[in-house]
């Protein structure tokens, strides 16, 4: 027995379900969690019964979800800070342990030394442009003496999309593969950091970008 | 506010509204059921223009749009809701296919469903009733995160028990046969 065809039979039989369906407020409180403990049960026990108002549950819950992914939190600066955070205490941490282990050598180099400049590197894809998911590339600017770059692409939550360290041109394609679980229109976040020829790292700002 | 802040600021409202809004207005006001989703979607858009045009600061724009969906979604349920009953009261549904029925659906067909729904109503009647509403949003298509949401259980909970349950489903129905 196909399971597709056990629900088509079940949302066939409830779709006659006459009422009285839940209210405005009901739905409402359901489709984002905040119902009571009390009247959950009843309530639940209807949109299980009820093909109309099961949908209508399912739009609010999904136009919920789609409006988490899309609100507002492009400043660049507080998404920059979040994920930069994260990489930065990466990269301190390792040019910490870099500079013991250069003074333990007692080498005579300089450690790298970690400096952020979003002058530095220029992000060309425009903010907020919107790129197709076949030929999803970013590119910028690097200054002068750059050996090789980092690209970091993630979500508004920082979760990291794509990341290529050993780039060493000025732009990359991200691939299908990585953008398959983004949604059209979800906007994405992507920093590039450039290592130049004294193994100063500089980063760019976060730009915004929309896949289609 | 001056007035082209205020365009500017419902611009980028908007913007972000109306593929959320699009959507969810697509999915409820189906081909058939009589309600157009570009009026509720305009009615929607007039709200929040008003909104906007009567706050100085919109300091939680998620909340904005957040009510300007839901109280769409709601409006464009009661529009189909009401364009339903008017037409069962003119007698008119019998030309119109519901949404649910394949094109060309025989007596046969709508019997042998008919026949599935009524004995897969019958084996949730030996399940305690919040398994009972698991398998029941299961069968809405609801996935098993949204269950749990629904429920208040973890996600693991509720897909361990819709996928038992179903297993037994389907085996009742077998032996009873039953085939969709």
């Amino acid at each position: 027995m196909n399971e597709d065809d056990l629900k088509r039979h079940w949302q066939a039989g409830t779709a006659s379900n006459a009422g009285p369906h839940l209210d405005d407020e009901m739905l409402l409180a359901l489709s984002s969690g905040q119902i009571a403990d009390a009247r959950r049960g009843a309530a639940v026990d209807h949109v299980s019964n009820c093909r109309d108002c099961a949908t209508a549950v399912q739009v609010l819950m999904q136009a919920r979800r789609d409006l988490m992914s899309v609100r507002t939190p492009p400043t660049s600066i507080a998404l920059h800070r979040m994920a930069g955070l994260k990489i930065a205490a990466a990269l301190v941490f390792g040019a910490l342990a870099l500079g013991a282990w250069w003074s333990v050598r007692q080498a005579p180099q300089v450690a790298p030394v970690l400096r952020s400049d979003a002058a530095a590197v220029m992000q060309l894809t425009a903010e907020g442009q919107t790129l197709s998911r076949a030929e999803f590339t970013l590119t910028w600017e690097s200054p002068p003496g750059a050996r090789n770059a980092n690209v970091t692409l993630f979500t508004a939550d920082t979760t990291v999309v794509y990341r290529n360290d050993h780039l060493t041109g000025n732009s990359v394609t991200v691939p299908l593969e990585s953008l398959r679980n983004v949604a059209d229109e979800t906007p994405l976040f992507w920093t590039v950091e450039v290592t130049i020829g004294d193994g100063r790292v500089l980063s760019s700002g976060s730009r915004m970008v929309r896949v289609r | 506010m001056p007035a082209t802040a205020q365009s500017a600021r419902f611009e980028a409202l908007a913007e972000q509204l109306r593929p959320v809004l699009r959507a969810a207005l697509n999915r409820l006001c189906r081909p058939g059921t009589g309600v157009d989703p570009d009026d509720v979607q305009q009615e929607a858009l007039l709200r929040l223009w008003r909104a906007v045009e009567a706050e100085r600061e919109i300091h939680q724009p998620a909340s904005y749009l957040w009510r300007a969906v839901s109280s769409a979604v709601c409006d464009a349920r009661r529009r189909v809701t009401a364009r339903r009953e008017e037409s069962l009261q003119a007698g008119a549904d019998q030309d119109t296919p519901r949404e649910w029925e394949a094109p060309g659906a025989t007596p046969e067909t709508a019997s042998a469903q008919n026949e599935v729904f009524r004995a897969t109503e019958e084996f949730l009647q030996r399940f305690d009733p919040q398994h009972r509403r698991a398998v029941g949003l299961h069968l809405q298509g609801f996935n098993t995160q949204e269950i749990a949401d629904l429920l208040g259980w973890t996600e693991p909970k509720a897909r361990n028990t819709v996928y038992r349950a179903i297993g037994a489903l389907r085996q009742e129905l077998m032996q009873r046969g039953l085939q969709p």
